[in-house]
């Protein structure tokens, strides 16, 4: 929960946003997601820094098993671009 | 040309009609071992269209389609011979929707795991695909990637950015048209969207949101039903609530198939017999009427799919529905896939444990016998699919299918092997790749291969009545006779993977 902490940034009414690495340990992801749903989240945004092949490779395992909350996987070039996808809403693709 | 800012499409291998029978679509997926040419022509040969707006269209695409024009969207399927016109004049989101981008789902991946030959289905993606990739670099469109295989572009990801896949929408194995809807709003109005979007199971579809199609589907498919209550480990349908689509919604989609010439369809939904119903007891009243229905609009009537336990829990209702379908001149028998599995009950117990309900799971090879009996009195014919190398299979869960294959013989049918594949939404999603074919897997595989011999001729005189196809069915013919000339060297082959 510790590490949740450094990149769960926002968890409320039913959403969160987390952000991670490029290279992060794929079983750490997953627990985040796992924490967020038990929490209530019933959508995600993952916003990964990095090169998309790479990320996509990375994370399957976690998006392959990811069947009950909706997940949104943002992929940006830079981290200035990860800070600005922060304030994307993906509840407004379900609305 | 009208003019379209968003269009829809896929490759040949699925925007055809498949001379009008369902079943040749199977086709598609074998490996090429004769002329590419031939095959195309016998399994897929192109739609009619109109300025490449196609007469029929793949369900899912058609449903899109429905939910883009309802939401005020200038939307079309479109023939993906005429993709490159319709981007050069002007459409602004490309989606592309396919259930085997890869070859990685069966059966298309049993083949090829012993057949050293590109399936007809991948080298007709990867070729339309790379058109796609050269148009991107000419005009500014954004492709979008959908259907309930996305997950297969997870095992090839440098192809995501090789062919500039801008949104991958994984809808878990669900209709996923009120998603599509907002990201196609989003990317027309330049604003960003997910790489990847997988939708859980609490963002399901509900039934008040669903827009019926408006033009024909591909053999007039409509779909009655999502869902499954059985929640096999393999599948990913039942993942997803139960919903049955009310009368006067299907009544409209086949309305919009019989406008637009196609006389004959198929009911599509897990299980057809358990239409109405909330639980694996049929309700005989909803299964009655939806079958009427359909026959009332339609000459013919087929069913994508049906349980083999939910046919022995109601013998009466198989019965009268298969007399009330079949009258002998429109239609001579029905068709319909079916889930045998497998012959173990340990296998059973372990993946399916519900697939046999309300029946004991120890009664499974008897329910699956007496089923096939049931349909073979009723003109009903099962394409029945076993799945071999689940996790955890031994020697003898496969003998025992083996040994329950040979005992269906005497009934009309197919009995489809199929290699497992850990399927993106699925409970053993995470499993696995069958890979190690062993001596009495061939065992197995023969044993199929030999009842499709045994039946086969005789079902495509049946499945074929009409004079206009004397020319198919004289090529289907002849490419069983090939098929039974090389049996000892396939089994040779097969002989010899096994054992290295």
């Amino acid at each position: 929960v510790d590490t949740l902490s450094t990149y769960i940034f926002a968890l409320e009414e039913g959403k969160a946003l987390i952000r991670v690495p490029e290279d992060a340990d794929p079983r750490e992801v997953e627990e985040m997601i796992r924490i967020a749903t038990a929490r209530g989240c019933k959508r995600i945004s993952l916003v990964v820094v990095g090169r998309e092949s790479r990320v996509l490779d990375r994370l399957r395992p976690v998006i392959k098993g990811c069947i009950v909350p909706t997940l949104g996987l943002w992929i940006a070039s830079s981290e200035e671009e990860a800070s600005a996808l922060e304030d994307e809403d993906l509840g407004e693709l379900f609305a | 040309l009208p003019r379209f800012d968003v269009v829809l499409s896929t490759d040949r291998s699925l925007m055809t009609n498949h001379h009008g029978k369902e079943f040749l679509g199977f086709g598609t997926t074998m490996p090429l071992i004769l002329p590419r040419r031939f095959i195309q022509w016998l399994f897929c040969p192109p739609i009619r269209h109109r300025d490449g707006v196609v007469w029929q269209a793949p369900y899912s695409l058609r449903r899109a389609e429905a939910a883009l024009v309802a939401a005020g969207i200038r939307a079309a399927v479109i023939d993906p011979d005429y993709v490159p016109r319709y981007v050069a004049d002007g459409a602004r989101v490309l989606i592309v929707r396919h259930h085997d981008w890869f070859g990685l789902n069966p059966p298309t991946s049993t083949w090829t795991a012993f057949i050293d030959k590109e399936p007809l289905n991948v080298v007709l993606f990867r070729e339309f695909i790379e058109r796609v990739r050269k148009l991107k670099d000419r005009y500014d469109f954004k492709l979008v990637v959908t259907g309930p295989a996305v997950w297969q572009w997870l095992h090839k990801p440098h192809l995501v950015e090789e062919y500039g896949v801008d949104v991958i929408v994984d809808s878990n194995g669900d209709r996923e048209e009120p998603v599509l809807v907002n990201v196609v709003r989003r990317l027309l109005e330049g604003k960003r969207v997910p790489k990847y979007i997988k939708v859980g199971v609490p963002d399901s579809t509900p039934m008040e949101r669903m827009v019926p199609i408006m033009h024909a589907s591909v053999n007039g498919l409509v779909e009655i039903g999502r869902g499954c209550p059985r929640r096999c480990a393999f599948c990913s349908v039942g993942q997803r609530p139960l919903r049955w689509y009310p009368l006067d919604f299907i009544e409209r989609e086949i309305e919009a198939n019989v406008r637009e010439g196609v006389d004959s369809g198929i009911l599509s939904c897990t299980d057809v017999l358990l239409y109405g119903s909330s639980s694996v007891i049929p309700n005989p009243e909803a299964v009655i009427k939806v079958n009427k229905l359909a026959k009332s609009m339609w000459r013919s009537v087929g069913w994508s799919h049906c349980t083999l336990a939910a046919a022995l829990v109601n013998r009466r209702l198989v019965e009268d529905v298969a007399h009330m379908l079949i009258d002998g001149e429109k239609q001579k028998l029905l068709g319909v896939e079916v889930g045998v599995e497998s012959g173990s009950v340990e296998i059973m117990r372990k993946h399916m444990p519900a697939k046999p309900r309300p029946f004991p799971v120890e009664k499974w090879p008897e329910i699956v016998e007496q089923a096939f009996a049931l349909f073979h009195e009723n003109n009903i014919v099962p394409a029945a699919t076993i799945i071999v190398g689940l996790p955890g299979e031994r020697e003898e869960d496969v003998v025992a299918t083996t040994e329950l294959v040979k005992r269906l013989r005497p009934y009309r049918s197919l009995i489809v092997p199929m290699f497992f594949v850990p399927m993106g939404p699925s409970r053993l999603g995470r499993e696995e790749w069958f890979r190690r074919i062993k001596p009495y897997h061939v065992d197995l595989l023969m044993a199929c291969l030999d009842h499709a011999l045994y039946w086969a001729e005789r079902l495509i005189d049946e499945y074929m009545t009409e004079k206009r196809f004397a020319i198919v069915r004289r090529a289907l013919k002849w490419f069983l006779s090939r098929v039974k000339e090389y049996r000892p060297r396939v089994e040779e082959k097969l002989r010899s993977f096994a054992e290295s």
